[in-house]
């Protein structure tokens, strides 16, 4: 059964129907909703909820791309969650410090004065200096960034999930990967080898 | 972050990135490319910056997010009264708002142009207000000529017989004195149970209970708070129990969407 025949089932209140369309989009919803929050217990709350809030308010969709609908859904239960987090910070319960006397969370490209483990996956510290750069975006710039980068889709279909005009989409995202570039140059001496920018390029 | 750069510039390379430049622009955008150095060198800071994002890895869903049966019956029930309580707590504070508006812009409206003619007539009015009545005496409260009023504003003289034998003489019978009842009581013995009846205002201390009834609870009838809400506007009213509604029906609906 094809995407658009599955949205009319659901829109006729066929639940089977609306959970294959769930399926078929639930691992690009956490995947937008990790990024954006830095936290996968937290994304996964927010991707139920956004689903939850996509079957109540389906009556809404109003044809278009269905991703750029659901992914709308995701991104707005996103920044409820930032919003909430703001409102009452919270501290993790784990323990904040282990055997060697170093934090449990602290990436090991944080401490630039210890000299870099060989142990370390390659891709682990490319993925936490992405997430840490990320993290220090603007709300808006993260998820334009986070749904034309990370997850590739086109700017009509970004502009229909963030609400926001074309040219609003086209700048953000301008802007955005300056300011991820500025950050992950910070980086630079610490990602692998095949991911560092060329000598003659960067000077 | 380069100086040389404007925003445009940064625009045009993010566009150029994404395949969004076409005919004339893209051309323009290559040769310039080619002949600036520093522009070449933010077009593959950014395209590194593009490529490193694309490089992340996809996550899978640690679990299917697909809905239960049981779980939409339960939800809808839960949004249906949700939307009522939403609805009817915004149909309460409609009304309210315009009660209020009612009850207050349109009476405050009719209560500033009402002063208008009367403004007009007050002309008129002074014409013909006749000499008799503005060549009366002033009345004049005389206290307690006999003793001095210490702190009562006023100074004193030395000599108040003196200053009342002038007012007397002045304005003759018509002064009306303060303690002329006490006068007349001290001549009748009727006048001086009656006087003993009633008690003195000016030696009444709010707050005090008459004497006898120390320590008794005061009691304030049912009847008697009946009798101060039906002196209320009907309007008032209905503004408290609206905005009281308005109120329980948004926290009612509030609290099911929390939950």
């Amino acid at each position: 059964m094809d995407e658009s025949a599955l949205i009319q089932s659901a829109m006729k209140g066929e639940l089977e129907a609306f959970n294959r369309l769930i399926l078929a989009y639930q691992d690009m919803a956490f995947n937008v909703a990790c990024r954006m929050l830095n936290d996968e217990d937290q994304a996964a709350d927010a991707v139920q909820n956004a689903f939850i809030s996509a079957w109540r308010n389906l009556s809404t969709y109003r044809g278009g791309s269905f991703k750029a609908w659901v992914m709308r859904m995701v991104t707005n239960g996103c920044y409820d969650e930032l919003r909430r987090q703001k409102r009452r910070p919270t501290t993790p319960l784990e323990p904040l410090c282990n055997d060697d006397q170093e934090e449990m969370d602290s990436p090991q490209w944080m401490a630039s004065d210890d000299p870099q483990p060989e142990t370390t996956m390659e891709q682990a510290e490319l993925e936490h200096a992405l997430s840490h750069c990320l993290e220090n975006l603007p709300q808006h710039f993260r998820a334009v960034v986070v749904l034309i980068d990370v997850q590739g889709m086109d700017y009509e279909e970004v502009a229909q999930s963030t609400q926001a005009p074309l040219g609003t989409v086209k700048s953000r995202l301008a802007r955005a990967r300056l300011k991820m570039r500025d950050c992950l140059q910070g980086f630079q001496e610490l990602l692998p080898a095949q991911y560092r920018l060329e000598g003659e390029v960067r000077e | 972050m380069s100086m040389a750069l404007t925003q445009k510039d940064w625009l045009l390379i993010s566009a150029f990135l994404d395949g969004r430049l076409m005919g004339s622009e893209k051309a323009a955008f290559e040769s310039r490319l080619n002949s600036d150095a520093d522009f070449n060198k933010a077009f593959h800071e950014i395209e590194y910056t593009r490529r490193l994002m694309r490089s992340l890895p996809q996550k899978r869903a640690p679990r299917n997010f697909t809905l239960s049966d049981q779980y939409v019956k339960k939800s809808s029930f839960k949004w249906g009264l949700n939307h009522l309580f939403g609805f009817a707590s915004a149909a309460s504070a409609v009304a309210l708002t315009v009660i209020f508006a009612w009850t207050n812009l349109f009476v405050f409206q009719a209560k500033t142009a009402a002063p208008a003619p009367m403004m007009a007539a007050l002309p008129e009015a002074a014409m013909d207000s006749s000499p008799d009545e503005s060549s009366k005496p002033p009345m004049i409260i005389y206290w307690a000529p006999s003793e001095r009023a210490y702190g009562m504003g006023g100074g004193g003289g030395s000599d108040d017989s003196a200053f009342a034998a002038k007012v007397m003489e002045d304005y003759g019978s018509e002064v009306p004195l303060e303690n002329s009842l006490t006068a007349a009581a001290t001549e009748s013995p009727e006048a001086s149970t009656k006087l003993a009846a009633t008690p003195d205002p000016s030696t009444l201390i709010l707050g005090l209970p008459e004497p006898g009834t120390e320590g008794e609870p005061i009691q304030q009838s049912t009847i008697e708070t009946a009798r101060v809400i039906s002196r209320l506007p009907a309007s008032i009213l209905w503004m408290i129990s609206l905005g009281a509604v308005s109120l329980v029906f948004a926290a009612l609906a509030i609290f099911l969407r929390k939950r």
